[in-house]
Formats: C-alpha cells, structure tokens, sequence
C-alpha cells in the first residue's frame, strides 16, 4: 500500500506544479471593441495631381479597447499579432492610456511593428478595462491598386511567468 | 465558460468599390496664338548676261530677253503689290528700255511687260497679292535699243540693279 | 484506494491534453480604402505663340511654347492623357501640343488639337510625377492671314 502511494506521489507531483497555471488560465479573458475604417482617396495626396501619397495613417488614440479579466493578484501578458499585410505595408500598435480597475499595467506606450508572429505589448496585474489601443500604417503609397482591405490583428493573454 | 471572442471577418477579397473612371480628372490651359503682318520676297539670283547682237544694216538691234530666275513671296496681308525700281544704276529711256514681266502668284495680276523707269522711281509689276505663300515665279526680263546713238552705243555694258518691293496697294 | 489511483491517473491525462490551449485570444478588424486616384495638374499657361518670320515662298515658321508642364498621380493601371480644344482653330492654322511620357508611358509626339479627344500620353501606371514638358506649336499657313486668338486646352486623364 505504501509502495503504490509512492509511485503515485512521483508521478503526480511534477504535473500537480503545472496544474495551477492551467486552471488560472481558464479565468483570464481578453475582449476587444472598437474598430478602424481609414479611408484614403485624393485628398491626401500631399499637393495635388503629381504629388505622392500621404504614407503614414494613424487611427484615433481609442480605435480599441481591451478588456482583461484576470484573477486577483494573477500576472498575464497581451500578446499581439498580425495576419498577413499586402503591399509592402507596415502596421504599429501601441497603448495610449490605463484604462482602469484595480490592477496595474505597463509598457506598450511606444508603436510597435507587427508581425506574423506574437509579439507582447503590456502586461499587467488583476483586471484591467477600457485600456485603449491606436493603430498606425505605414508604406502606404501610389503603387497600391484601389480597393479595401480588412487587416486582421489577434490578441491574446497569456500568464506571464515573470 | 464564456468565452470573449471578436466575430471574424474573414474579407481577404480586394474589392473594388468604384469604377475605374472614364470621367478621370482634368486640368485646363489657355493658349494665346497670333499671326503678325508677314511680307517676304526673295529672287532666286542674277539673270544672265543679255547680248544685244548688231541686227541688220540700217535697223535696231533686236531686243533680247532673258528667263532664268525666279522670285518667291510669302505675305500674310491682303491687297500688296510688287513694285520695281533701279537703284544704283539708270538709263536713258530715249536710249533704250529695259522691261521686267513677273508671274503673279495665285489670286494677283500682272499687268505683263512693265518698262522699269529709267529714274528711280517705281512701277507696279504684281497687283492684288493677298495671303499667299509662293515660289518660283518667273521672272523676263527684256531689253532693247530704242534709238540710234553712235556713242552710246559703242558703251560696252549695261548693269542695272533692279529692286523688288512688296509693299501696300 | 485502488480506485483512486485509477481516478487520478485518467485525471492526470485530461489536463495534460488541455495544454494546448494556452491563454485566451480576441480579434480585431482594421479595415482600410483606397480609391481610385486619378490627378493631373498643369504649371499655368503657356505665353502666347506669335507666328511673325517667314522665308520667302515658305509657309510662316511655326511658334512653339515649352514653358509649362504637367504633373500626374493615379493608382490605376494603363491610363492615358487626352487633350482637346474648346472650339476648332481658325482656318489653315492648327494648333499641335506634345506631352512628355512618364516613367513606362509614351508619348504621342506632337499632336494637333481638334474639338474630340485625342491621345496625347498613354500607358500611365501606378506613380506619382511632376514637371513632364508641355510643348505646344502654332503653325499657319500665310493663307490664314493675320489674326489672334484663344482657346482652352483641356487634358484629362482617363482610362487607356
């Protein structure tokens, strides 16, 4: 009987210090609202017929918000990601406020490219709402055919092992 | 568990929302033209040296002429004529005469043979010459002894400088 | 407490395949337009072109103008310049205008002007440029006669 305790105890104890992180996990949530619609037509040529495009865009210091609903006292990271972007195109994000609630937030103030693979923005504290998003698109230029394209951006939170 | 998902827009499709124009866009320029008063004639050289032979005993020489050049006439007037006259140079008309006969260029008149005066003054060869562009009219001269001076016939040459005018009727 | 060994184990097995779904992820939609560009742009007016010298027995020597250009932006594909007057030209003189080609174009040479459209650049793609030479050139015949006059050019940049 003692044997078979044992056996148990080995087993399980590695995978019971991993479990924690996987039952937190199911209590952090991300949700995200807003939107930006950019429209770009001859009036931004910087001086009329003969003139370049304007290559540079920035959305409203609001056009997100994100909420995180996170247990107290957890620590978790937003992560950010891009689908794939055409034409030579690059698109920054960057947090502009807070928000609010109890917890704490940091980094993230300053733009940062995106790309196809993660790339973490802020991190925080407990929960935090209403932290606001601004987006920036750079390379836009006369080359780009008319048309509309829908960019895709994912967020994700994860617990952050710091 | 409720989950917080954004709805997935899955629009990788480029649209285009407007036709391509055929209004395009456009831009405007005036333009200011003018066509000022133009009166250009212009000979194609020297005729030919006139030889008056001796002609038969007792009568004048006959007149000889020459066809050899031509003149050429762009004018942008209405209503010119071509005037002719010597300068540098003169005869005496009691002598002999020397005649010049232009073709007219399209829509003028020539009145045919014209005495060049034996002064400077001048005679009308080309009347009625009005927006034309023309060359190689003809040009005949003519010259001939008229009366019989013994001294002035032995003179070995004559050279006469003949001066075309367009000019206003 | 054979049971609960068995328990545990099949327990330990359903959390360790959960693994896979690491955190919690939302999207977002960043939408943008762009439409159809389409800019041309002239310097100003050419000064005026005076017919006044002419060699004997010669039509007049033809006046010409290349002090104003024209610059052009479109994000569209095989687009053309066309010009026109507003009104026809007095008689035995016409008015002729040459548009530099831009970058991949090409220029039609020199072109007379009529009161229908005519092609003056063609295979305009995708750019942005300025300052492209706008030669005009005024000729008449003496049978014109003396005259003056205006007329409004108009360029417009359209599909090819």
């Amino acid at each position: 009987m003692k044997k078979k305790i044992l056996i148990l105890i080995l087993f399980v104890n590695p995978i019971l210090l991993t479990i924690p992180l996987h039952l937190s996990a199911e209590n952090l949530k991300i949700s995200v609202s807003g939107s930006w619609s950019l429209g770009i037509d001859q009036s931004n040529l910087m001086s009329g017929g003969g003139s370049k495009l304007q290559s540079t865009y920035q959305s409203p210091p609001d056009a997100t918000l994100i909420d995180i609903k996170a247990d107290k006292k957890s620590s978790w990271a937003v992560y950010v990601r891009r689908i794939q972007l055409p034409n030579h195109l690059t698109i920054d994000v960057r947090r502009t406020s807070d928000g609010r609630g109890k917890g704490t937030i940091e980094g993230g103030e300053n733009f940062i490219p995106l790309g196809e693979g993660y790339t973490m923005l802020f991190r925080g504290r407990d929960e935090r709402k209403d932290v606001t998003i601004q987006y920036r698109i750079r390379g836009v230029s006369i080359s780009i055919s008319p048309g509309l394209r829908d960019l895709q951006i994912i967020y994700t939170v994860e617990e952050d092992g710091q | 568990m409720k989950k917080f998902l954004s709805i997935l827009l899955i629009f990788a499709s480029f649209l285009y929302l407007e036709p391509s124009a055929f209004s395009g866009n456009s831009a405007q320029q005036t333009v200011q033209f003018a066509v000022e008063e133009i009166n250009e004639v212009s000979v194609s050289g020297d005729p030919e040296t006139m030889y008056v032979g001796p002609g038969e005993p007792g009568r004048l020489p006959p007149e000889v002429s020459e066809s050899s050049t031509t003149y050429n006439i762009t004018t942008t007037s209405s209503n010119k004529k071509i005037t002719v006259h010597l300068t540098q140079s003169s005869y005496d008309p009691t002598l002999c005469y020397l005649k010049v006969n232009l073709q007219p260029p399209s829509g003028a008149t020539s009145p045919g043979d014209v005495q060049i005066p034996g002064d400077n003054s001048s005679a009308n060869v080309v009347t009625g010459i009005s927006r034309v562009s023309q060359s190689g009219l003809g040009i005949t001269y003519k010259f001939r002894f008229v009366g019989l001076d013994s001294e002035k016939l032995q003179q070995a040459s004559f050279n006469f400088l003949v001066n075309f005018t367009l000019t206003d009727s | 407490m054979k049971k609960l060994f068995v328990v545990l184990v099949i327990g330990l097995f359903v959390f360790v395949s959960g693994q896979a779904m690491a955190g919690n992820t939302a999207q977002q939609t960043v939408s943008f337009q762009i439409t159809a560009i389409n800019e041309i742009a002239v310097s100003g007016n050419p000064g005026q072109l005076v017919v006044n010298a002419s060699n004997a027995g010669e039509d007049p020597d033809p006046a010409t103008d290349d002090t104003t250009s024209y610059s052009v932006t479109t994000n569209g594909e095989l687009k053309k310049i066309v010009g026109k007057i507003d009104s026809a030209m007095p008689s035995n003189t016409k008015l002729e205008a040459q548009l530099a080609a831009t970058t991949g174009g090409s220029s039609a040479g020199y072109v007379e002007l009529g009161e229908l459209d005519q092609n003056l650049v063609t295979g305009i793609s995708l750019l942005s440029e300025s300052g492209k030479t706008i030669t005009y050139r005024f000729s008449a015949q003496a049978e014109a006669g003396t005259l003056s006059g205006q007329r409004t050019v108009t360029f417009t940049l359209t599909d090819g």
